[in-house]
C-alpha cells in the first residue's frame, strides 16, 4: 500500500510520454499517386461529350461542364511535405438533366474511388482495402468486359443497388456501369428504363 | 485624493458611454428608411395575355416521343402574381418610385423523360423586367422567348422564329403554329450535345419540342 502512490504518479507519467509519442510520429512525406489498380478507371477527359440511347429509342446526351469548377481536375493536393493526387470529372446530360462525377483521391495507404450521381448518392470504393463506403450498400462486380450497344468495354466495374433498394428518386439510377477509360457506358434508372451508351 | 480620481474615473466612464450609444443609435437610424415606395404604373395581363398560356391546374398533357414512348406531363402549379420594377440604384435607395407588373407562371414536369418545364408571360429569365413576351425553359437549361403585342398576338419581326398558317400533328391541324428556336443552353455550347433545339407553339400551348437530332416530343391530347 504504501507504493500505491508511487505507481500511479509512474502511471501518469507513463501515459503522459506515450501521448506524446503517439502524436509526434514522422511527418508524412513523399508523392502518393492514385495506385494502379484505380488508375485504368480515370477517365479519358478529351472526350468532352457522349451519347446515351434509353430502351425506348430517346437520346440523351452527356456533357462536360463548361464554367464550373467541377468540369475536371487533375492535381496534387499538397499536405506539409506529402503529395496527394487527385482527379475527378463531371458530366450534365442535356435532356434529363442527370449529374454524374466521379472523382479519385490518393492517399498514403490507397486510393478513394467515388461516384456520385445528382450530387447526393455517394458510393465509394477503397481499391487495395477492397473496401465498399455506401448506404446501403450495393454490390459491386468487376466485369473484364461488356459489349454496348456494339462497342466492347474493358474493365467493368458494376455497382447494383437493386437488391438492397426498389427504386431511388427517379433520376437516381438503380445499376452503374463504369469502364476503364470511357467511364459511364450504362445505367439503369429502375428496372423498366436503362441507357446504354452509344458514342465513345 | 484615491477617491476623487475614483469618482471622475466613474463619471467619464459613464459619459463616454452615454456619447457611444447615442452614437450607436444615430448611425442605426441614419440606415432607416422612413418614406415608402411609391407606385407610379400598374399594368395587370389582360385576358388575351392571360390566354397564351392556355393550361388548368392539375392538368394532364400527354406527350409521345418520335420512337412512340408516351408520358404525361402534369401541371403541378400555377401562378399569377405582381411583381415592382425598380431603376437601378446604388447605395442609399428610400422612397424609390416603381411600377408594378403581373406576372403568370406555369410549371409542368413529367417524370421520364424527367422534363421540369417552365412558361410565364410578362417575366423574363433574366429577372429584368421584359415586357410581352412568353418565356418558356426545360430544366432551367434551356430557354427561349416569344415576343407577343398587347392583343396577344405573337410578333415575329426581328426574331428567328417561323410562324406557320397552319401545321398538322397527329391528323389534327393547328393554327397559327410558332416554331421558335431556343435562344440559349446553359452550360455547354457544344454543338455535337443532342439538345432541345425548338419548339411549336400556339393558342393551344406547346406543341411540339424538336431535338436537335430531330427527335420530337409532340402532345397528344
Amino acid at each position: 500500500m504504501k507504493h500505491t502512490p508511487f505507481r500511479i504518479r509512474g502511471l501518469f507519467i507513463v501515459s503522459v510520454v506515450t501521448m506524446f509519442l503517439s502524436s509526434c510520429g514522422e511527418p508524412l512525406e513523399g508523392t502518393f499517386n492514385i495506385c494502379d489498380e484505380a488508375k485504368i478507371y480515370m477517365v479519358d477527359t478529351t472526350i468532352t461529350s457522349f451519347s446515351f440511347v434509353d430502351n425506348f429509342g430517346i437520346t440523351e446526351s452527356f456533357y462536360m461542364h463548361s464554367r464550373t469548377w467541377y468540369e475536371q481536375h487533375l492535381y496534387y493536393y499538397i499536405s506539409g511535405e506529402a503529395y496527394f493526387q487527385h482527379f475527378g470529372v463531371a458530366y450534365s446530360s442535356s435532356l434529363n438533366d442527370f449529374f454524374f462525377m466521379v472523382t479519385m483521391r490518393a492517399d498514403d495507404e490507397d486510393t478513394f474511388m467515388e461516384i456520385e450521381w445528382n450530387q447526393r448518392e455517394r458510393f465509394g470504393y477503397y481499391f487495395l482495402q477492397n473496401k465498399i463506403e455506401a448506404t446501403p450498400k450495393p454490390n459491386m462486380e468487376f466485369i473484364d468486359s461488356l459489349a454496348i450497344q456494339g462497342v466492347t468495354y474493358y474493365g467493368v466495374i458494376k455497382i447494383d443497388y437493386s437488391s438492397v433498394v426498389t427504386q431511388k428518386d427517379p433520376l437516381t439510377p438503380l445499376v452503374t456501369y463504369f469502364a476503364a477509360k470511357y467511364g459511364l457506358i450504362r445505367f439503369d434508372v429502375n428496372e423498366n428504363i436503362w441507357l446504354e451508351r452509344v458514342s465513345q | 485624493m484615491f477617491k476623487i480620481a475614483h469618482i471622475f474615473g466613474m463619471r467619464y466612464f459613464f459619459t463616454m458611454k452615454k456619447i457611444i450609444l447615442f452614437s450607436f443609435l444615430l448611425l442605426l437610424l441614419s440606415g432607416c428608411c422612413f418614406e415608402d415606395d411609391v407606385e407610379v404604373a400598374r399594368y395587370n395581363l389582360s385576358e388575351e395575355e392571360l390566354s397564351l398560356i392556355p393550361y388548368t391546374q392539375g392538368q394532364e398533357v400527354i406527350f409521345m416521343h418520335s420512337n412512340g414512348y408516351e408520358f404525361v406531363a402534369n401541371v403541378e402549379n400555377i401562378e399569377t402574381e405582381w411583381e415592382r420594377y425598380y431603376d437601378f440604384c446604388e447605395w442609399f435607395c428610400c422612397g424609390q418610385d416603381y411600377f408594378s407588373y403581373e406576372v403568370k407562371r406555369v410549371y409542368m414536369n413529367s417524370t421520364y423523360p424527367s422534363l421540369n418545364m417552365r412558361i410565364r408571360i410578362n417575366e423574363s429569365y433574366y429577372g429584368d423586367y421584359h415586357p410581352m413576351g412568353v418565356h418558356f425553359d426545360i430544366n432551367h437549361r434551356h430557354f427561349l422567348s416569344i415576343p407577343y403585342d398587347s392583343s396577344g398576338t405573337f410578333v415575329l419581326d426581328y426574331t428567328d422564329a417561323i410562324l406557320y398558317d397552319s401545321i398538322v400533328l397527329n391528323n389534327k391541324v393547328y393554327r397559327c403554329v410558332v416554331e421558335k428556336p431556343f435562344d440559349f443552353h446553359m452550360f455547354t455550347d457544344d454543338s455535337t450535345v443532342v439538345k432541345p433545339q425548338s419548339i411549336l407553339y400556339n393558342s393551344s400551348g406547346l406543341l411540339q419540342i424538336i431535338m436537335s437530332n430531330n427527335e420530337t416530343y409532340t402532345v397528344q391530347n
